[in-house]
C-alpha cells in the first residue's frame, strides 16, 4: 500500500520567535527548523504500517520554500522511501484551503489510498489542513488518531483520542485520511545509515501545472484568509512562594494546581 | 539581530551540512532520552550501561565513519559530532564508542585481510561483538616502544605473553586488538574471548569513568593463529595511528562535556538567589560564565576545523595532539569551575559537573597525557624530538 504523509517544517520548539515589521509574520532569519511534532508521529505511523504489512511505499510530501527540503530529508532518513517537495513559488503563502488543494492534487496524482497528516502544526496551529483535505478528496477521515491497525480487505481499525483520555475505536475503509496525534508511541531514532541512505532517495518537485492546479487555487493568489496581526503572549508575571514543611508545601501546591490552575 | 546561543556562541552549527546536523540531532536525542536519565546512577553504581549497546548499534554509531561491512560511511565531522553528543552525556559512554570504532574496528578495516573484515566488522557494527584495545602496559603508557608483551612464532601460530593495563571494555570484550613486540617489530593480533591463557580482570576502586569498564588483560602462552594477525599492520606506527583516530574523537567529545557543564551552570546561576538577587546578576558569575563560553567557543571551532582537515585528508597527528590537549584541558577546567559555581550541591551526582570533572581526569591522562601532546607539538614546531 502506498502511504502519503504530509509534513510541515516549523520553527524549532525552543526558538524565540520575533514578529516582523509588518506585524503579520515571524522573522525567519537565524531560526532553526524541524519537522512539526505530530507530523513526525505521522511518519512513524506510516513506517510502522509498512513494516507490519511487509510491503508498500511511504511517500512524504511537504509544501514550503527551499529550506523545507531538510524536513523531507529528515523523514527520508527515518525510513520514508521518496519525497515530494511543493517548492514552486506559486504554492507559497496560501491559507489552509490552498495547502489542502495542493495536497489533494498530489494524492490524486500518486493514487495513494492512505494519507497521514499530523493533527495540527506547532506554528500557525490551524489544524484545518487534514480536515479540508479529506473533504476535497471525499474520503472518510479520523483525527486525533492514536492507533492504527490494518485489517483484511483494505480496512483500518483506528483509535481516536477523546477528551479526558477516553478513546473511541472505529473501522474505516480505504481510501482515507488520518490526522495523527503526537505522543502515541516512541518515534524511532534516526539511524546514521538512514541519513546516508536518504541522500540517494528521489525527491520530486512537481509544478502546479503538472498537478493540474491553476495559480488562483493555491498560494498567495488563492488565499482568502488574511492575517491582520500577530501578538506575543502578554507578560503576566506572577510568582507565589509557598512556605512551610515539604509535605504541607506539596499539599498546597496540588490544591492550587487543581483549583486555580485547573491542570490536575 | 538575535542574541547568540551561549552553548554555540559563534553559531558553529551553521557551518555543518544538513546531514551533519541530522547526525548531531539524532545522537543528541538519544543522549537526552536514553543516557542522561540513567547515567548518574550508573556512575554511582560503578556500572557500564550495557543495555544501551543495542540501541547505539541500531543507530549505526559503531564504525560510523568507516565504509562498507555494515558501517554507515559518514564523514569525520559527523563522527566528531557523535562523540561530542555522547560525551555531553558521559565520557564513559563516549569512550565505549571510541574504543569500538577508532581502536578496534578501524585497525581491522585498515590493516585486516578481506576475510578478517568480513568476519568481524559487520558483527561489531551490529554491536554483537564488542572490542577492546590492548596497547598500554602496567609499567607505563606514555612509552609504548618499550612494550614487554611478546609474540613468538610457533609454526602456523603465534604465542603471546604479557599484560595490558587500563583497557576499556576489557572484561566485556569478545575480541581484543593486542599489540605485541616480535622479532619483526610490533604486530597486531585479534585475540578472541575464551582463548586459553587469555584473561581479563576489572580494575576496581576507580573514582573516574565509573560508567565505563576498565580492565587488565593477561596473556599466558596464548596461542593465536596467524589468521588472527592483522597482516598489514607493521611497527608501532599502526597502534599510534589508532590513537590518532581516537584522540580525534576525544577532541570533539570534550566540547560536549564542557557544554553540558555550561548549561548546568547557567540554569543554576539564574535560579539560585543569593544576597537578594540571582547569582547570574553578579559580576563575579557573569565573568566566570563569559570565560567558560570563550573557552568552549574556541574549542568548538578547533574541533570543527580539525574535522574538515581530516575529511580533506590533510590532518596531521600533531594537529590532533593540539586539539586533544587544548579541548580536554578546557573541558576539565570548565567542569571544575562549574562544580564550584554549583556550590555545595555541586559535589553530588544530582548535578552533572562533578561526574564530568572526575571523568575528565581520566580523559586528560589517557590517549596521551598533556605533556606527551605538548612534546608532540613541540617536536613538530622545532623538528627535534625531546622525548
Amino acid at each position: 500500500m502506498k502511504i502519503l504523509v504530509a509534513i510541515k517544517q516549523v520553527p524549532d520548539k525552543n526558538a524565540r520567535l520575533q514578529i516582523d515589521e509588518s506585524g503579520t509574520r515571524i522573522v525567519e532569519t537565524d531560526l532553526s527548523w524541524e519537522i512539526n511534532e505530530s507530523d513526525r508521529y505521522a511518519v512513524e505511523t506510516a513506517l510502522r504500517l509498512k513494516e507490519a504489512r511487509g510491503d508498500g511505499e511511504v511517500v512524504v510530501v511537504t509544501l514550503g520554500p527551499e529550506r523545507a527540503r531538510k524536513a523531507i530529508s529528515s523523514a527520508l532518513a527515518m525510513g520514508a522511501d521518496r519525497g515530494i517537495h511543493l517548492v514552486d513559488p506559486d504554492f507559497q503563502g496560501g491559507d489552509p484551503l490552498c495547502v489542502a488543494r495542493a495536497l489533494a492534487a498530489v494524492t490524486r496524482a500518486e493514487d495513494a489510498p492512505l494519507v497521514l497528516c499530523g493533527t495540527r502544526a506547532d506554528d500557525d496551529g490551524y489544524g484545518e489542513t487534514p480536515i479540508l483535505l479529506a473533504g476535497l478528496l471525499d474520503r472518510p477521515a479520523v483525527f486525533l488518531t492514536i492507533g492504527v491497525e490494518p485489517l483484511d480487505g483494505d480496512r483500518l481499525r483506528v483509535v481516536r483520542e477523546l477528551e479526558a483520555a477516553r478513546q473511541e475505536v472505529s473501522e474505516i475503509p480505504l481510501p482515507a485520511v488520518l490526522g495523527i496525534q503526537s505522543g502515541i508511541f516512541d518515534v524511532r531514532f534516526t539511524s546514521l545509515k538512514g541519513i546516508m541512505a536518504a541522500k540517494k532517495k528521489p525527491v520530486s518537485q512537481p509544478t502546479p501545472t503538472e498537478l493540474g492546479l491553476s495559480a488562483e487555487q493555491i498560494g498567495k493568489a488563492g488565499r482568502r484568509l488574511e492575517v491582520l496581526s500577530l501578538a506575543p503572549p502578554e507578560k503576566k508575571g506572577q510568582c507565589e512562594f509557598i512556605e512551610g514543611k515539604p509535605e504541607e508545601v506539596a499539599a498546597t501546591l496540588v490544591e492550587k494546581l487543581r483549583r486555580e490552575a485547573k491542570v490536575l | 539581530m538575535r542574541s547568540p546561543d551561549p552553548a554555540d556562541f559563534y553559531d558553529v552549527r551553521s557551518l555543518l551540512s544538513d546531514d551533519e546536523q541530522e547526525v548531531q540531532d539524532s545522537v543528541a536525542r538519544f543522549v537526552d532520552e536514553q543516557v542522561l536519565p540513567i547515567i548518574s546512577d550508573c556512575f554511582e553504581e560503578d556500572r557500564f550501561p550495557l543495555e544501551l549497546v543495542p540501541q547505539m548499534a541500531e543507530m549505526g554509531l559503531f564504525g560510523c565513519n568507516l565504509d562498507g561491512y555494515g558501517c554507515a560511511g559518514l564523514n569525520n565531522v559527523s563522527y566528531g559530532l557523535v562523540c561530542q553528543e555522547l560525551e555531553r552525556g558521559d565520557s564513559g559512554v563516549r569512550s565505549f564508542v571510541s574504543v569500538q570504532n577508532s581502536l578496534c574496528m578501524y585497525p581491522i578495516h585498515r590493516w585486516g585481510s578481506e576475510e578478517q573484515k568480513k568476519r568481524w566488522l559487520p558483527e561489531m557494527a551490529a554491536g554483537r561483538l564488542i572490542g577492546c584495545f590492548g596497547l598500554t602496559e602496567p609499567d607505563g603508557g606514555s612509552d609504548p616502544g618499550t612494550m614487554r608483551t611478546r609474540a613468538r612464532r610457533d609454526g602456523d601460530d603465534w604465542i603471546l605473553n604479557g599484560a595490558k593495563m587500563w583497557i576499556t571494555n576489557g572484561t566485556i570484550a569478545d575480541l581484543a586488538i593486542v599489540w605485541a613486540a616480535s622479532d619483526d617489530g610490533v604486530l597486531g593480533f585479534v585475540v578472541e574471548k575464551g582463548t586459553p591463557g587469555y584473561e581479563a580482570r576489572d580494575i576496581r576502586r576507580k573514582m573516574s569513568l565509573r560508567a565505563s569498564i576498565t580492565s587488565e588483560l593477561f596473556f599466558d602462552d596464548v596461542r593465536v593463529p596467524e589468521a588472527n594477525r592483522l597482516p598489514e599492520a607493521r611497527g608501532l606506527a599502526a597502534p599510534l595511528a589508532c590513537l590518532t583516530q581516537a584522540r580525534y574523537g576525544i577532541a570533539w567529545g570534550a566540547v560536549g562535556a564542557a557544554t553540558a557543564c555550561l548549561e548546568e551552570a547557567r540554569e543554576f546561576a539564574s535560579a539560585r538567589v543569593l544576597f537578594g538577587r540571582p547569582l547570574d546578576h553578579t559580576q563575579t558569575i557573569q565573568r566566570r560564565l563569559a570565560d567558560i563560553v570563550r573557552r568552549i567557543t574556541t574549542a568548538r571551532l578547533m574541533a570543527l576545523q580539525l574535522g574538515r582537515l581530516k575529511d580533506a585528508g590533510r590532518m596531521h597527528f600533531a594537529q590532533v595532539s593540539l586539539a586533544k590537549w587544548n579541548n580536554v584541558r578546557m573541558a576539565l577546567d570548565v567542569a571544575r569551575e562549574v562544580r564550584d559555581i554549583l556550590g555545595g550541591g555541586g559535589i553530588t551526582l544530582d548535578h552533572h559537573a562533578i561526574r564530568h570533572a572526575l571523568n575528565l581526569e581520566s580523559v586528560i591522562t589517557y590517549e596521551g597525557t598533556e605533556t606527551i601532546h605538548e612534546l608532540i607539538v613541540g617536536r613538530t614546531i622545532t623538528g627535534v624530538a625531546a622525548f
